[in-house]
């Protein structure tokens, strides 16, 4: 318990010290804002347009953007946890492993008589606390936000949603936060250890989603989840592998907390492979870290 | 070019934001000399041979190398110095040759091969010429480092902390190599430490820095003749930064 | 041989020698054979639907039958630069920025500093080394799709197709070439490298996604699924009559998307590739012409961010060890 408490202040001051984690925050806020700033301005420009129209009788049917859920103002967050959340996430948790290979401080920790697991579980939750800050911080610039594009401030139920969604984001953060840590323990130079996890996580992210649902690569940045359609690729290999469509799978979770688009049904495949990754990369992200512990980085 | 003195500099100050690092030093060192600047840790002796080397530049003050300014000059100066940091690093995955063709090449040598043989062979390491540095103990990354800083034929050669971290008989050579540098060669040896030993076996000149101010210079001959007969360099060094403390 | 040479070719053999830069080629091709397989498939199945709804015609039907759908090759080629204009930017961040970040924790930028060149030769050479690398790798990925159209696409090549290609290959060779010096330009500066990485990544964020996304967000019909006119019944004449109410916001919007280097390569890429039906088949003069400006801007951007490194390159800590 020890190890494991000296460890988790030990990462969070460490992290106070280091400017990284303030950009961060910087960086997340600033998009969060742009994110919700994005949204209403769909929603104005299009409404103006509508108006036009009906003004010159050209149509009668609603403005498609009526009903809008006031959430919706939020969809571009999503897309924006895939890329930069994911992004910084590797980094956060890269730079804290290799913080102590660059300074060898693990090889004085080595010499001591610690639990490399308790002292693996103390950093990742130190990670997991600044991730959840974050979250917090993020969470209070959108209600802000919103409220102020709305004028009225969010309901109940639009809390708990947002709130669900931080979590849910956090959650994911937190996963890939881990292996960016056990690759920074285990990758033999920097470049590495910030290389691999990137590459998995375009993979994850880009070549996974175009293979199973031919989507363009530009057009998986789009916040609504790709649908896997005929692609050429046998049925069964479809099946295979659109577990691994993880980035997919978070974007249906997260449009139907958000309740962005009611015709997305959210199946069971995608809280299970999400569910599955996050207790998968944790498990072997701290299992890995504690094996790894103490090896030579190569400069 | 050759200029009467080999190391010139006068009233160099380097401030970083509120910090004095280096504060109105003015010192001079002939050709042929091997000058030992003596201070504790933290005293200024690195940021003085990184203004010298041109690494850094002061805040205020001038300073030549052979003659050369430090800072209308670099190019001259750096043509004319030969540098060893303090704990040299090299391209790791690079053998001897490989990492010291490199470095002769932007020294302005054209074809180094001969030249990089020569010097191996002054420094008595030829056999390891196509090893790889990654292999190698840090007393023979040092001689390394003494190769990639002669390969040019410099005038004045820095020679940053050049014994720290090396066993006894690492230490032993390098002391025997710099004498030779020195002798053999002709070379103006400007080395930074914080061993007095070091000075006394090997410097014909010393500099005392203390927080960043230069308290001391004189031969080593004239600093042991003006103090009692029986003190060792060691009590002379503590009776010169004692008599500056108060 | 200059020390601008002797730098770039160190470049150039670290690059062979480099691991990670292998698994970064073989994830760029890889990923663009794998997109160039995956349209074929597509167009594949557009092909068996095509003659699935011919053999259900009547012979008097087929007359007036839809038109086959026709293969343009290097269309297949649309994954393969949206991979480049994402994935590879960010590995050109990448690259540029290990580049220094390498030299500079090891601790051989004091070797180099002390030789007797200057800071914007290391500079220079470091740029001329990864155009090389940059321009060698994209032949490797070109030819590989090159191949992989042949092959699994099915599709035929004449000369014209591979000028067009050559050019998306130069536009590609430029726009990477601008990441890795952006990339050199902030890790020489800054003292921490997390620093550097995560001013890159947001920066790679801002031109990559938010601008081109801000852009389209601006564009109402991208808003509506099957566009907004159509949704409210809109015919075409009127649709550009409403728009021309709203010509400031789309020159804004415009305006906006050209700040952006990755959306610049997009247009001229898709264009003289024909990605874009507009210009599908059109001559290269024509293309030309209606994108010299963008061609024009990506150029200049690029010598602009060439420039802003050489300028931060006479900074006394450039290139210095690093302190932390």
């Amino acid at each position: 318990m020890i190890t494991f408490r000296a460890s988790f202040r030990h990462e969070l001051l460490s992290s106070a010290r280091s400017r990284s984690p303030q950009l961060i925050i910087a960086v997340f806020l600033v998009l969060t804002s742009i994110s919700s700033i994005i949204g209403w301005l769909t929603v104005r420009n299009v409404t103006k347009i509508y108006s036009d129209i009906v003004s010159q009788g050209l149509t009668r049917a609603p403005n498609p953007f009526t009903g809008t859920a006031s959430l919706y103002y939020m969809r571009d967050s999503v897309i924006y946890i895939v890329l930069v959340g994911s992004l910084m996430a590797i980094v956060l948790g890269a730079q804290t492993s290799l913080r102590d290979r660059n300074s060898s401080a693990d090889v004085l920790i080595k010499t001591r008589n610690v639990s490399l697991l308790s002292r693996a579980l103390g950093q990742l939750s130190a990670i997991g606390t600044i991730i959840a800050g974050l979250e917090a911080v993020a969470l209070v610039a959108s209600i802000l936000t919103i409220w102020m594009i709305q004028k009225t401030p969010l309901s109940l139920a639009s809390f708990v949603h947002l709130l669900s969604f931080g979590a849910i984001s956090g959650l994911l953060m937190l996963a890939i936060a881990s292996l960016g840590f056990a690759f920074g323990l285990y990758a033999r130079s920097e470049e590495s250890a910030l290389l691999y996890p990137i590459v998995t996580w375009a993979i994850i992210t880009f070549t996974v989603p175009q293979i199973i649902t031919s989507t363009h690569p530009v057009a998986l940045l789009n916040p609504t989840p790709a649908i896997a359609t005929g692609t050429g690729l046998a049925q069964s290999m479809v099946n295979t592998f659109s577990p691994l469509m993880l980035m997919e799978h978070f974007k249906y979770i997260a449009n139907s907390i958000l309740s962005i688009d009611s015709s997305l049904k959210l199946s069971t495949t995608s809280i299970v492979s999400f569910a599955a990754f996050v207790a998968f990369a944790l498990t072997g992200s701290i299992s890995i870290s504690a094996k790894a512990f103490g090896r030579k980085l190569n400069v | 070019m050759t200029s009467e003195l080999a190391i010139s500099a006068k009233h160099i100050t380097k401030r970083y934001d509120d910090k004095t690092a280096l504060n109105d030093l003015t010192l001079s060192v002939n050709h042929g000399e091997i000058f030992g600047l003596l201070g504790h840790n933290g005293a200024g002796k690195t940021t003085t041979v990184s203004i010298l080397t041109t690494l850094t530049t002061p805040t205020s003050g001038e300073a030549t190398i052979n003659g050369f300014d430090i800072q209308s000059k670099p190019k001259q100066v750096r043509q004319s110095i030969g540098y060893l940091p303090e704990s040299v690093q090299f391209y790791e995955y690079l053998t001897v040759f490989e990492n010291l063709d490199y470095l002769a090449k932007l020294s302005g040598l054209k074809n180094p091969r001969n030249r990089i043989l020569e010097v191996l062979e002054f420094l008595e390491f030829e056999e390891h010429l196509n090893e790889r540095i990654s292999t190698f103990s840090k007393g023979m990354k040092q001689r390394v480092g003494i190769g990639q800083a002669i390969l040019h034929s410099p005038q004045v050669l820095f020679l940053d902390e050049p014994t720290s971290g090396l066993d006894p008989e690492g230490v032993i050579q390098l002391r025997e190599l710099i004498t030779l540098l020195n002798h053999e060669l002709g070379m103006t040896i400007f080395m930074n430490t914080h061993l007095l030993s070091e000075v006394t076996k090997l410097c014909t000149q010393i500099g005392i820095l203390k927080n960043g101010t230069l308290i001391y210079q004189n031969s080593l001959v004239s600093t042991i003749g003006s103090f009692d007969a029986g003190d060792s360099l060691e009590d002379i060094y503590f009776k010169i930064d004692g008599a500056n403390s108060k | 041989m200059s020390n601008i040479t002797v730098i770039a070719r160190k470049e150039i053999g670290d690059a062979i020698r480099s691991r990670q830069m292998l698994l970064l080629v073989t994830f760029l091709s890889l990923a663009i054979l794998i997109s160039v397989w995956v349209a074929s498939a597509s167009f594949g199945l557009k092909m068996t639907d095509y003659n699935a709804y011919l053999s259900a015609l009547t012979p008097q039907q087929r007359l007036q039958a839809l038109t086959r759908p026709q293969l343009f090759p290097l269309t297949l080629l649309r994954s393969g630069i949206e991979y480049l204009e994402i994935l590879g930017a960010l590995f050109a961040f990448i690259i540029g920025f290990t580049s220094i970040s390498r030299e500079r924790s090891r601790g051989t930028s004091l070797l180099l500093l002390s030789r007797p060149i200057t800071k914007r030769e290391i500079i220079l050479g470091k740029i001329f080394g990864l155009f090389a690398i940059w321009s060698v790798i994209l032949a490797i990925i070109y030819a590989a799709s090159v191949g992989a159209i042949l092959t699994v696409g099915h599709g035929q090549l004449g000369a014209i197709d591979y000028a067009r290609l050559l050019i998306a290959f130069v536009g590609a060779d430029i726009y990477l070439l601008f990441w890795s010096i952006f990339a050199i330009a902030i890790t020489s500066r800054m003292k921490q490298f997390a620093s550097a990485i995560l001013v890159g990544i947001t920066s790679w964020l801002v031109v990559v996604l938010v601008i081109p996304q801000i852009g389209d967000t601006m564009d109402p019909d991208n808003q509506v699924p099957g566009g907004l006119f159509a949704s409210l019944g809109i015919l075409k004449s009127n649709e550009i009559s409403i728009l021309s109410h709203f010509h400031t916001f789309d020159v804004l919007r415009n305006g906006l998307e050209v700040t952006s280097i990755t959306k610049l390569f997009e247009r001229v890429a898709f264009a003289f590739l024909g990605v874009k039906d507009k210009y599908n088949q059109a001559s290269l003069s024509t293309v030309a012409r209606a994108f010299g400006t963008s061609i024009a801007a990506i150029l200049i951007l690029t010598i602009l961010v060439g420039v802003i490194t050489m300028m931060i390159s006479k900074n006394e800590e450039t290139l210095k060890r690093r302190s932390s």
